[in-house]
């Protein structure tokens, strides 16, 4: 009975414990939550041109849930309060009334003149005066000026029209952000008073429990203890849980957490938290860099901005304007690096695939020994094997090349002919290549997977198509130099965005010319051991 | 049914353990890749031959090539005296990226102007050039702060601490290293099995075809499907193992984090492994010879590696691509294979590509029972 109660006693304690984190937990979420709300609707605020302290009654309720006003009502609202607005408007009118005034003063003048001239007391002159006439006059001679002055003043009203289409613009966009992320808060505020809710819930269950005598009294305070803490927790927290949903279904790449106390940061260095989705580490490194620029070039408007109204003093930020220059490929479009590399994977395939399998079928035939009856020597063999597969090779590369160049713009700078005769080596390399494959393997199902082996994984990782090779271990740099496909990447990048002088491809073209030398020598010899 | 597949299972079995280059083509190629490939798979840049040019020869730029001199990120090779040794050095490549100052550029650096610093990059292999810019950047803009400090302190000491900065501090997740080693071995797991996967089965029906002993086959009892089943088991087993072992290497040897459930990486693995019985098999029964099934093989898994997002984001692939690569099974793998290991997320996120390459599997298996039984005929 006593164990019972004991196990029982436990049971509660741990529970009671999970209810107080999960409170806790959900307590501060919602805290973050609002707090973010707050920040937010003081941007808003902000936005539609309020004073920032006007919505001082506004930061104070914790956890209530604001009204989104519509976004029309806001921009309205926006567009009456904001200064700016309402200046661009006043201009926008004096720049229509210039323009008017000026395009009046082009037509003729009308004058009404009238007056009376009183005279008495005089011999000859006939008493009082007076008349009324119609002057027209027509400044004819500033035409030309007038105009002029007219067709001006049209442009800037025009152009202060623009600016005021702009500015209200600008302003209707700020408060769509700012709405936008106001009404994002506030859906994270509710979620985290659904959570508050539940675990109030629980808590509940909690103290019925301990009511019933099945956990002490101390678990209670403790647990009450534990909801005061979360409720005295006021700090903002960052609100970590989007952007990790947003990063783990791989909707962000980069988020850009701005705290609290980004204008007013100690010793006037702010710190921004940039979370970066890490598994494309190669695209994250290039994130960060963007980033970087973005934020340092604005780092260094504030910077001189600060120091001009500090007083001059420009020589305080010494700069360095670096000038990038990519040489070879401008844009550093990584298509005109990539098209020639997957050239070199197509061929490298096709070369030792097709002759791969050529002797092994002979041999899984049994055609090998009618074969070997013939006077055929081996050297006329392996010429034999290859040239008809040289051609189809020959045929397919050059469509390659040719959609390389035309279809994917890839520039060439050198010449087709050097192209070309690079090409034809390293097609012969690889065909002597897949041969020595054929003459060593048994089957057609081993010489295809030696082939494999040999030459796509290693066309593909080892040639510096994709990972650069003097990254790489030491090992597997020796490895790389026996890999034909190397020399045929470099080659058909020098040759295509370098260009194709001698000195840039000799050696190049004499390391595959060794490579099909002696994987020619070394198929003829071992194919008269299989043979003896 | 059971005895009849059965005994198939174990005939295939038998002939892939037949002769010793079978056996170890079984499990050598997989594990020689993985480890090469493991230590290959590296787009970091770290010591990059370069050329400096100094027209300006005073402290500020000394100091300046210090830094470069003094970074992991760049070797110093060569002193330029002019710009033509310099557009010689980077044209034959023994420098790959070449950094100018022109005379002035201490001058301007004291007045406070902008002083001009020309970087050029050899940019034929477009990612590290990108990567090396951004090095050279990142020293520039911290030897400028450096500088700044330095003038504060001796003109404005009361100034310092109070000019605004921005700190920009970054946390990268799942890979807080960045090693790109990382990124790229799950990869490799996927790749690697496709291809292994992918010759074995290609070569099984057809084989047989060649050699004649479909036409034994066929006289036997043994139904179409039954013939289908009993070739995808063996493929299926060579493959979990296969896959086993790779994984083991990236985990143990390569100290790959695996952070998701071991489970649903054997369930995506197992998935993986029948969509590409399945393309195999496929072309397995299309193909009239041997020659062909492979000419096929390499024609599906080139496009099936390079669309799957292995290497290039598919975000940043043409709009036709990105749509074209929803009908590679390596796609969705390769995205379980990355968020299983890096990630540890569940199937609450990753359900949409288990349930396609389960639909792909099906329609694969089931496309290339009917083809059989057509191409008898």
């Amino acid at each position: 009975m006593a164990t019972a109660r004991v196990r029982a006693g436990t049971l509660t304690q741990a529970d009671l414990l999970r209810v107080r984190v999960a409170l806790a937990n959900a307590k501060q979420q919602a805290i973050a939550a609002a707090a973010q709300a707050e920040v937010v609707k003081v941007t808003l605020l902000d936005a539609i041109g309020l004073a920032p302290d006007a919505a001082v009654e506004l930061v104070e309720p914790p956890l209530g849930r604001a009204t989104v006003p519509s976004p029309e009502a806001a921009t309205r609202v926006a567009e009456e309060r904001r200064p700016e607005v309402a200046q661009a408007v006043l201009r926008r009118r004096a720049a229509a009334r210039t323009r008017t005034a000026r395009t009046l003063s082009l037509l003729p003048e009308a004058d009404v003149e009238g007056g009376y001239l009183r005279t008495d007391g005089q011999l000859f002159a006939p008493l009082d005066q007076w008349f009324i006439g119609v002057r027209a006059s027509w400044t004819v001679w500033e035409w030309g000026a007038t105009w002029f002055q007219a067709r001006a003043a049209a442009r800037e009203a025009a152009a202060v029209a623009l600016e005021a289409e702009d500015v209200r613009r600008g302003v209707a966009v700020e408060v769509q952000s700012a709405l936008a992320q106001l009404r994002a808060a506030e859906s994270a505020v509710a979620v985290a008073e659904e959570a508050i809710a539940s675990a109030e819930e629980a808590f509940r269950v909690e103290q019925k429990l301990v009511e019933t005598g099945l956990a002490t009294t101390t678990d209670l305070l403790d647990a009450q203890a534990a909801l005061t803490t979360a409720r005295r927790i006021t700090r903002v927290a960052r609100n970590e849980r989007d952007i990790v949903d947003g990063l783990d279904r791989g909707r962000c790449a980069l988020a850009l957490v701005v705290p609290a106390d980004f204008t007013e940061a100690p010793n006037g260095t702010a710190t921004m938290q940039a979370i970066v989705d890490g598994t494309d580490a190669n695209s994250a490194q290039l994130g960060i860099r963007y980033a970087q620029a973005v934020v340092q070039r604005y780092a260094r408007d504030v910077r001189v901005a600060w120091l001009a109204r500090q007083g001059g003093a420009m020589g305080l930020a010494p700069s360095i304007e670096l000038r990038s220059r990519a040489w070879f490929n401008e844009d550093l479009a990584s298509s005109e690096a990539i098209v020639p590399g997957v050239v070199a994977l197509v061929l490298a395939m096709i070369g030792s695939f097709l002759t791969a399998l050529t002797v092994a079928r002979e041999w899984e035939r049994g055609t090998m020994e009618q074969l070997v009856s013939t006077p055929v020597t081996r050297l006329e063999l392996l010429v034999g094997k290859l040239v008809p597969y040289f051609v189809i090779g020959a045929v397919e590369s050059i469509f390659c090349l040719l959609v390389a160049r035309f279809w994917f713009h890839v520039p060439l700078r050198g010449s087709w002919l050097a192209l070309l005769g690079a090409t034809a080596l390293f097609l012969i390399a690889s065909l002597t290549l897949g041969y020595l494959i054929s003459v060593r393997a048994k089957s057609q199902l081993d010489a295809s997977r030696i082939s494999i082996l040999a030459t796509f994984l290693p066309s593909l990782m080892l040639s510096g198509f994709i990972f650069p090779i003097d990254q790489m271990p030491v090992a597997l740099r020796a490895i790389s130099t026996l890999v034909p496909a190397r020399y045929f990447v470099t080659l058909l990048r020098t040759i295509f965005l370098k260009g194709s002088a001698p000195s840039l491809i000799w050696g190049d073209l004499l390391a595959l010319t060794v490579a099909a030398v002696v994987f020619g020598v070394l198929a003829t010899l071992s194919f008269r051991k299989r043979l003896g | 049914m059971w005895r009849r597949v059965g005994s198939l299972v174990l005939k295939e079995l038998i002939q892939m353990v037949r002769s010793p280059a079978s056996r170890f083509l079984l499990w050598g190629p997989p594990l020689i890749q993985m480890l090469m490939f493991g230590y290959a798979a590296n787009l970091e840049v770290r010591h990059v031959a370069m050329a400096v040019l100094d027209h300006d020869h005073s402290q500020e730029s000394r100091d300046f090539i210090a830094r470069f001199e003094h970074s992991p990120y760049f070797d110093v090779v060569l002193r330029a005296r002019d710009r033509a040794e310099l557009r010689d050095a980077i044209d034959h490549g023994r420098a790959q990226i070449g950094l100018a100052l022109d005379a002035g550029f201490a001058e301007r650096l004291r007045d406070g102007r902008g002083a001009p610093a020309q970087a050029i990059v050899d940019a034929t292999a477009s990612n590290t050039a990108l990567i090396a810019l951004g090095y050279v950047e990142q020293v520039a803009a911290r030897y400028a702060r450096e500088l700044e400090d330095e003038q504060l302190q001796r003109r404005r000491p009361e100034w310092l601490g109070r000019v605004p900065r921005i700190e920009l501090e970054f946390r990268p997740w799942y890979n807080p290293d960045l090693l790109s080693r990382w990124f790229f071995l799950p990869g490799v797991v996927g790749t690697i099995t496709l291809i292994t996967i992918m010759t074995l089965t290609a070569f099984s029906v057809v084989r047989e075809r060649e050699i004649g002993t479909l036409e034994q086959m066929m006289v036997t009892p043994i139904r179409r499907s039954e013939f289908i089943l009993g070739k995808t088991i063996p493929s299926y087993l060579v493959g979990v193992v296969n896959i086993t072992m790779i994984a083991a290497v990236g985990r143990f040897w390569f100290h790959l984090p695996f952070r998701g459930s071991l489970a649903l990486f054997a369930l995506g693995a197992s998935l993986f492994i029948l969509c590409t019985i399945g393309f195999g098999l496929l072309l397995s029964t299309v193909s009239e010879t041997q020659q062909q099934a492979m000419l096929l093989s390499s024609f599906i898994t080139t496009p099936a590696f390079m669309l799957s997002g292995f290497v290039n984001p598919i975000s940043n692939m043409a709009v036709g691509l990105q749509w074209l690569s929803y009908l590679d099974p390596l796609r969705y793998f390769m995205v379980v294979l990355r968020s299983i290991y890096l990630k540890g997320v569940g199937l609450r996120i990753l359900w949409p590509d288990l349930v396609a390459m389960a639909l792909f599997a099906a329609a694969l298996l089931a496309v290339s029972v009917l083809r059989f039984r057509k191409s008898l005929e």
